[in-house]
């Protein structure tokens, strides 16, 4: 095509562009011209908002689905990691709780059974685990 | 902040069926339908379940959420059209690096691009031209709104340049409709579907 026939398909195609924007700049203009095009605004706002609530409803069924599956492994991981920190000679869950900035709430740490320390130290480290999962993500 | 869906679904529904209507003339009866049984304003559900499955795709920084639904919906429903062995009439310009040479421009300047693709090339487009001209000539308020449009002007600028009320532009606005549909049925008239060449590919 040569230019000027160019410049006139441009120049159409803009116009007929910005009909559909006039068409659609505001809800009112929206169901006016809908309307105005045969169709019943409301069946078809009731139709559609059904399917995009399902849609949202669906997404965040399959984010839910996501976090929770990305929660039971750090768990795991947790778990392994927790038991081979306990097994480590060395390891002081006084010292750790200092070091770490653990905030612990019993008043002697010294009085936790090795069950609550497990516990404490599980949660912790899920915890982290999971966070940085999400920040990689 | 919340998203309003039962507006958003609105508007572009109205952009949608008022942008699919104006390629009906050149494909023949039965005219608003694209391939795989869908009609142009379809897409514009499927646009939005799209942003939905995928909402990490649309960038706040280009444009609101209502000009990426738009843009979504034109790139899918000329996309879908240009892939289908039958078409003959969009152009297909989704280029290899196209996706790339799209990127950090906003949305609504990428709209006119497949809005374009979408009229075939087989016509001469200064008749339809004439036509709307010949007769926005008698209807001056008509007239400087269709020379706004062409121009891309807003809405408050051609009120503020013509110095129409909003209710002038409104009854004009729907004067000039009535023109451009008219000037489509003329063309569908003059030049019924099934006589234009393939489009090029670029």
């Amino acid at each position: 095509m040569g230019n000027k026939k160019n410049q006139s398909k441009s120049e159409i195609a803009q116009f007929f562009l910005q009909m559909a924007e006039e068409d659609s700049r505001d809800n009112q203009s929206a169901r006016e011209f809908l309307a105005s095009e045969g169709a019943n605004v409301d069946r078809m706002l009731d139709e559609g908002m059904q399917k995009i609530r399902r849609a949202l409803m669906e997404s965040e069924a399959k984010r839910t689905e996501i976090e929770m599956k990305s929660t039971a492994t750090a768990a795991d991981r947790a778990i392994k990691w927790v038991d081979e920190l306990l097994n480590k000679v060395d390891f002081s869950f006084s010292d750790f709780v200092k070091k770490e900035d653990l905030v612990v709430s019993f008043r002697n740490v010294e009085s936790l059974s090795d069950a609550d320390k497990r516990g404490i130290l599980i949660k912790y480290f899920t915890l982290k685990f999971s966070n940085e999962k999400k920040d990689k993500d | 902040m919340e998203i309003d869906w039962q507006d958003i679904y609105v508007k572009l529904k109205a952009f949608s069926c008022s942008w699919a209507g104006s390629k009906s003339w050149f494909r023949g009866e039965g005219t608003t339908s694209f391939y795989q049984g869908k009609e142009g304003h379809d897409y514009a559900m499927d646009a939005i379940l799209k942003h939905i499955e995928r909402p990490e795709k649309y960038n706040p920084e280009l444009g609101d959420l209502l000009k990426y639904l738009n843009y979504s919906f034109v790139r899918m429903a000329v996309g879908n059209d240009v892939r289908r062995q039958e078409n003959k009439l969009t152009k297909d310009i989704f280029g290899d690096d196209h996706d790339e040479s799209e990127d950090g421009v906003p949305y609504a300047e990428r709209l006119l691009p497949y809005t374009e693709a979408a009229f075939t090339d087989d016509y001469d487009y200064e008749e339809l031209k004439k036509y709307i001209e010949e007769r926005v000539k008698d209807d001056s308020e008509a007239e400087k709104i269709y020379m706004g449009k062409i121009l891309e002007m807003a809405r408050d600028e051609i009120i503020k340049d013509s110095g129409m009320t909003p209710d002038q532009y409104n009854n004009a606005f729907r004067r000039l409709k009535t023109i451009a549909n008219k000037a489509l049925a003329y063309l569908k008239a003059t030049k019924p579907h099934g006589q234009q060449k393939k489009s090029k590919q670029v």
